[in-house]
């Protein structure tokens, strides 16, 4: 049997996107929708309201405590990044959390992703790229394929786990070995299928190659570098604990400072347990 | 002067070895001190060592020197690093993971 096929097939089976977030989308994409009109969408659905403002007011925003309202985090934050906010919590409730395999928790996985959503942020406002409202969900997206092999295919991402402790392994080569894909291709797939995009898409298919082809992506180069450091800081954890070098290319891409790494390793732990705590429970 | 320890591809005959080369199990193969001479070089790549520190006028770069990690900590690190930073923020990162499970195996 061909497990790339059998991925591909099972990922149709996903539900759609939940109503909340087309909904949100459609009123965001419409110039007469009024801030109230949107505001009123997200409220109607009480607990994504909730999570929200509470991850709105998180350090990460450095908004602290601010905002009381829908229309106030929508004004604060912009659209884009609060229908961020929601798919990213959406996504959560999709997938389930007990589909546990020996070594390898749901939930350790989710901390990693959101750490490197956390750091991917902070690494474009360290850059001053002035567009970063897709950084944070990229970098929370990044790894969704592992999330579908955990719930299509739970039996073999338990042999693949066993792999990874025997040979001290990246997690990406066991799967290879186990699925004929890893899950760079299997999350593409996915963000196909719902039609994520463009630069969403190229972030989960080449996150461990860091650049696509000639293309100097900012933001693919910093969820690359992000994912390494969520491994090095050790932010959840994420299947294996190899922590990989760097493509070179990403370091022209960015044009970091020096010592900026060193620099923001003290507000990426700080925001990383708030977001976590906010997120996770 | 300092040290630093460098890819073996960056390394000239003339350098001086501010560590001694030694392999995987622990046996030394050429003495600190040593001037390189091309046919070290050569010997370095046929054994397939793939860094080397030598004494540099730039003073000593960034990377904790292995003598400083606790044993444990060094024997956590060879499993999860299996490369040598190449530019400061390399250096940067392996330091972070350092001192992150330097924290771990403290507790």
């Amino acid at each position: 049997m061909d497990f790339s096929d059998k991925i591909k097939r099972s990922v149709n089976n996903l539900p759609t996107l939940p109503t909340i977030y087309s909904q949100l989308s459609e009123a965001m994409e419409d110039p007469l929708a009024t801030n109230d009109k949107i505001a009123k969408i997200i409220s109607s659905d009480q607990s994504s309201a909730f999570k929200v403002l509470k991850v709105a007011n998180s350090p990460l925003y450095g908004l602290h405590g601010k905002i009381d309202s829908i229309s106030q985090a929508l004004m604060y934050l912009g659209y884009n990044e609060v229908k961020n906010i929601v798919f990213a919590l959406s996504i959560m409730n999709i997938f389930s959390k007990d589909k546990n395999v020996k070594g390898l928790r749901p939930v350790d996985l989710w901390a990693h992703s959101i750490g490197v959503g956390v750091i991917t942020r902070s690494i474009g406002s360290a850059i001053g790229e002035k567009n970063i409202e897709n950084y944070f969900l990229a970098g929370i997206f990044h790894d969704v394929g592992k999330l579908i092999f955990l719930e299509f295919a739970a039996n073999e991402y338990q042999k693949v786990v066993e792999i990874v402790k025997e040979k001290n392994c990246r997690i990406k080569d066991a799967e290879k070995e186990i699925f004929g894909i890893d899950h760079a291709e299997a999350g593409r797939v996915l963000a196909e299928k719902w039609r994520l995009p463009q630069t969403i898409q190229e972030v989960i298919y080449y996150h461990h190659n860091g650049e696509k082809s000639k293309d100097a992506s900012k933001l693919l180069a910093s969820v690359h570098l992000g994912n390494i450091l969520a491994h090095a800081l050790g932010f959840g954890f994420a299947g294996d604990n190899i922590i990989a070098q760097p493509n070179p290319t990403i370091w022209s891409t960015l044009n970091l400072q020096k010592g900026s790494l060193l620099k923001l390793k003290d507000k990426l732990i700080d925001d990383y347990s708030h977001t976590i705590k906010l997120m996770l429970t | 002067m300092g040290v630093k320890t460098i890819d073996v591809s960056e390394i000239t005959v003339g350098m001086e070895l501010a560590e001694p080369i030694k392999n995987m199990h622990g046996q030394m193969l050429i003495p600190e001190g040593t001037t390189l001479a091309e046919n070290h070089i050569r010997l370095l790549k046929t054994w397939g060592i793939k860094a080397a520190t030598v004494n540099s006028e730039e003073g000593t770069t960034q990377v904790e020197s292995a003598s400083n990690l606790d044993f444990e900590t060094m024997a956590i690190l060879k499993k999860r690093i299996n490369w040598i930073p190449l530019n400061e923020h390399e250096n940067d990162i392996y330091n972070l993971a350092v001192q992150s499970i330097s924290k771990q195996t403290k507790i």
